[in-house]
């Protein structure tokens, strides 16, 4: 959203967005250097600190916008019905496996009572069509995909199981944070401004679902439209600080869970300069010309 | 020229395009300090994501 409104104001974008398809392709870029930022995953960012790579987490790219979706015909109704199931996760390191775990603890159950397998988000779609799996979790549009084309259904949104749900964060190479923090100042004041930007209104948000789609995710926009309007706050832009507890409860959830490898400090694995300057941002002063 | 060294030259010429054409896209000349500095302090900021929100 930041590049689009950047192109469309001055005339071209000050940012290089670079699409992957998967999770450790997009890491595997980042840690060959060639990618200073990247959203990527908050426990993965967390676990490629711990192991002593030199990142910073920056800012967050939205909050929600992640669903549980098991086939229409299932008979899973909650988290109970989950047990014995195959479960799809985008990765071990991600959020979202995170709430497999905590929703399992909830009802009394552990990851042994289910299979979970990583599975690259775009091809979650196609394997609960084909029943080859009985739930998938990933972020949006991918679930609502599932629920448009009339095979899926909502079992949970992230946001009923743990409120202010935190997916992808920023991400950003130390190197670059010290040699140029104006850019990251740049970029970070640029999500701040276009997330308040799309929480402006509707319209912002069928504009910015038709640009998205067709120009960086490659998807259908009536996909994104449906993602950012059913319900409106199926997916949140305008709460993006780094919060240290939610971070806290994310890092003892990564340590019960075995993902960690012991304790990690907030102050360790974040960078919270860039994100504190970001206080009293306005929306970006910019309207699609009709 | 002989034919000989017409077809070495060649193949000589062939390899070091190659070689040129294989750097360029894998490392890039500004990073081996080919470029100007200003030419790559202008290089975006490339930031990595998956279609994914």
């Amino acid at each position: 959203m930041t590049d689009w409104i950047n192109t469309n104001m001055v005339g071209k974008g000050f940012f290089e967005p670079v699409r992957f398809s998967g999770w450790p392709e997009l890491k595997e870029a980042h840690l060959s250097g060639n990618l200073p930022g990247t959203f990527i995953l908050a426990p993965m960012a967390m676990k490629l600190r711990q192991q002593g790579v030199p990142i910073k987490i920056v800012y967050l790219g939205h909050r929600d916008g992640t669903a549980l979706m098991v086939h229409k015909d299932s008979n899973i109704y909650s988290f109970k019905d989950l047990k014995g199931k195959r479960i799809a996760i985008p990765n071990r390191f991600s959020n979202q496996y995170l709430i497999i775990f905590k929703g399992l603890q909830d009802y009394g159950m552990t990851v042994n009572d289910v299979t979970l397998l990583e599975m690259p988000p775009p091809d979650m779609p196609a394997a609960l069509y084909a029943k080859a799996v009985d739930a998938v979790i990933a972020g949006e549009p991918l679930m609502a995909q599932t629920e448009l084309d009339g095979y899926g259904r909502v079992l949970y949104q992230a946001k009923e199981l743990w409120p202010n749900f935190i997916s992808c964060v920023l991400a950003v190479e130390e190197r670059a944070i010290n040699e140029h923090p104006e850019w990251v100042q740049k970029l970070v004041d640029g999500i701040a401004k276009s997330g308040k930007w799309l929480e402006a209104g509707m319209e912002h948000r069928m504009e910015a679902a038709d640009a998205v789609a067709q120009r960086y995710y490659n998807q259908n926009p009536r996909l994104l439209r449906f993602v950012l309007s059913k319900p409106p706050d199926r997916v949140t832009y305008n709460n993006l600080l780094l919060a240290k507890k939610d971070f806290e409860q994310i890092a003892d959830l990564a340590l019960k869970a075995g993902i960690l490898d012991g304790p990690i400090a907030f102050e360790e694995y974040t960078d919270t300069r860039f994100s504190e300057k970001t206080h009293g941002t306005v929306p970006y002063d910019w309207e699609e010309p009709k | 020229m002989s034919k000989r060294l017409k077809i070495v030259l060649i193949v000589l010429g062939v390899f070091a395009g190659l070689g040129l054409l294989h750097l360029w896209q894998n490392v890039g000349f500004e990073n081996l300090g080919f470029g100007s500095k200003q030419a790559a302090d202008e290089s975006k900021f490339r930031v990595g994501f998956l279609p994914v929100t």
